[in-house]
């Protein structure tokens, strides 16, 4: 499933022009549905191919149009990636196009000689999920062996000297390890350690008691800002994913103060997500019902990118879709309800995003807290949402005394 | 008349900058934080000796370049 929105580079910086002129700088790409783990957090369900995935010729086609429309890196994703027999040749496609490209793997079966393949076809980057150690991560995704797996991928391409990050998902049960889990990717070779919340989507609203609970940021913000620190003195930057924020007394510490401070959700404006049959988003991640703009196949992505309606909701910077907490907050105008995944996938509709650390320690200050309540379950459907309901409610006399 | 296959130009949202006291991040011309309550102008010990000043310098300066090529 998705982890995007990795390691913020030179030519993933997004500048002014691209803001204002709508250059789809990054793309990430589910290249496939078919995947070699069963992950219980998998909000687009993979596992098998989808019925109509993209061929070969048609995969280039889109490289070409991206390229022409200024896209700077894509990053293939799956399902898993490599399970497509021609992803090597889709790695060089985008390589030869003068686009950066990465691949999220879950690196089960990913060998050394594929990892060394990819590299001479232009591979530039690898981003390895690891969410706990072995017996989480091991429940987490599915399959025994896949953290051993993992690890082994990550040593793979320190030998082969390909730079190679750690993606992690942020469950309920992941906070007392992730010290740990720190010690362990610095050890196996990672530089980069991108933390991503997990969403409310698709598997993981079937396994709900995974998710983290909004009012759990007031412990989990200062533990990633304490990581953040001790992971630079020993070469790890904590990256925080789209999902983490918002503001707050950490925003400087992990995006800022030279590269910038979070600046509202970037789907539909600079970047998009296209599913394997050729569906573009505004963001890989978003529900395909509500967020879905059509086919690649049908369709040039010049023409959907510069008319489709799903595809233009973030680009007036307007604050109309705001409701709940985040209508009234001090950082409406910026942030604008955070990510659109988080919160649409939660509540049904985006604008209103509980997962947020200036929301915690706003409604601390008033003894209140934020938690969620699954009310409807998803369908068996990729990137398929279910409902849950906000509660709001006064916080234990014994958390506050804490 | 607009070219059909490009987007309309975007907007962009109002700049952000950090409060010279606390270090969090307010809207540019602020006085007094919402955060803090201190003067969001006065640098602090904390934001002098933290190397704030030479950052805010820097992007000062890759945003006028930027204005100027945008």
């Amino acid at each position: 499933m998705t982890e995007t929105m990795q390691e913020d580079g030179p030519r993933r910086r997004i500048s002014l022009r691209d803001q204002l002129d709508c250059v789809p700088v990054y793309v990430v790409w589910e290249t496939t549905l078919a995947c070699n783990l069963k992950c219980i957090h998998c909000g687009s369900r993979a596992g098998h191919r989808r019925a109509h995935e993209l061929s070969t010729d048609e995969c280039i086609d889109v490289i070409r149009q991206l390229a022409e429309l200024g896209t700077r890196e894509i990053s293939i994703i799956g399902g898993e990636a490599f399970v497509r027999k021609d992803w090597l040749t889709l790695v060089r496609a985008i390589h030869d196009h003068g686009i950066d490209c990465t691949m999220q793997t879950g690196g089960y079966k990913l060998s050394r000689e594929m990892i060394e393949a990819a590299v001479a076809a232009g591979l530039l980057g690898l981003g390895v999920s690891i969410d706990g150690l072995q017996p989480l991560h091991d429940r987490l995704r599915g399959v025994p062996g896949s953290y051993r797996e993992a690890l082994r991928v990550l040593n793979d391409c320190r030998s082969v000297g390909l730079i190679a990050s750690v993606n992690t998902q942020i469950t309920a049960a992941v906070m007392p390890e992730l010290a740990e889990v720190m010690d362990v990717i610095i050890d196996a070779g990672a530089k980069f350690w991108q933390i991503q919340l997990t969403v409310a989507m698709g598997n993981a609203v079937d396994h709900d008691e995974i998710l983290l609970q909004p009012y759990e940021l007031a412990t989990l913000m200062p533990l990633l800002a304490d990581l953040h620190r001790r992971g630079r003195e020993r070469g790890l930057l904590l990256l925080p994913g789209n999902n983490i924020g918002y503001f707050g007394p950490y925003e400087v510490l992990w995006r800022g103060p030279d590269r910038g401070y979070y600046g509202g959700c970037p789907a539909g404006q600079n970047a998009i997500g296209l599913e394997a049959d050729g569906t573009i988003k505004g963001c890989p991640s978003l529900a395909t019902e509500r967020y879905g703009a059509g086919s690649v196949r049908d369709t040039p992505i010049a023409e959907l990118w510069a008319n489709h309606p799903a595809l233009q909701f973030n680009r007036d910077r307007g604050t109309e879709h705001l409701w709940g907490f985040c209508r009234d907050c001090y950082y409406a105008d910026v942030c604008r309800g955070g990510c659109t995944w988080t919160a649409d996938s939660l509540l049904g509709r985006r604008g209103n995003n509980p997962y947020c650390h200036h929301r915690v320690l706003q409604l601390a200050e008033r003894g209140i807290r934020e938690r969620i309540v699954k009310v409807e379950d998803a369908p068996a459907l990729p990137f398929a949402t279910g409902r849950f309901a906000l509660i709001e409610e006064p916080i234990p006399l014994e958390v506050a005394s804490a | 008349m607009s070219d059909p296959a490009k987007p309309t130009q975007a907007r962009t949202s109002p700049m952000l900058i950090l409060c010279r006291q606390c270090v969090q991040y307010v809207f540019e011309g602020t006085v007094t934080c919402p955060h803090c309550g201190g003067d969001a102008r006065e640098a602090s010990v904390r934001y002098r000796e933290g190397g704030y000043l030479g950052v805010e310098a820097i992007l000062k300066i890759e945003r006028a370049a930027e204005r100027r090529r945008g």
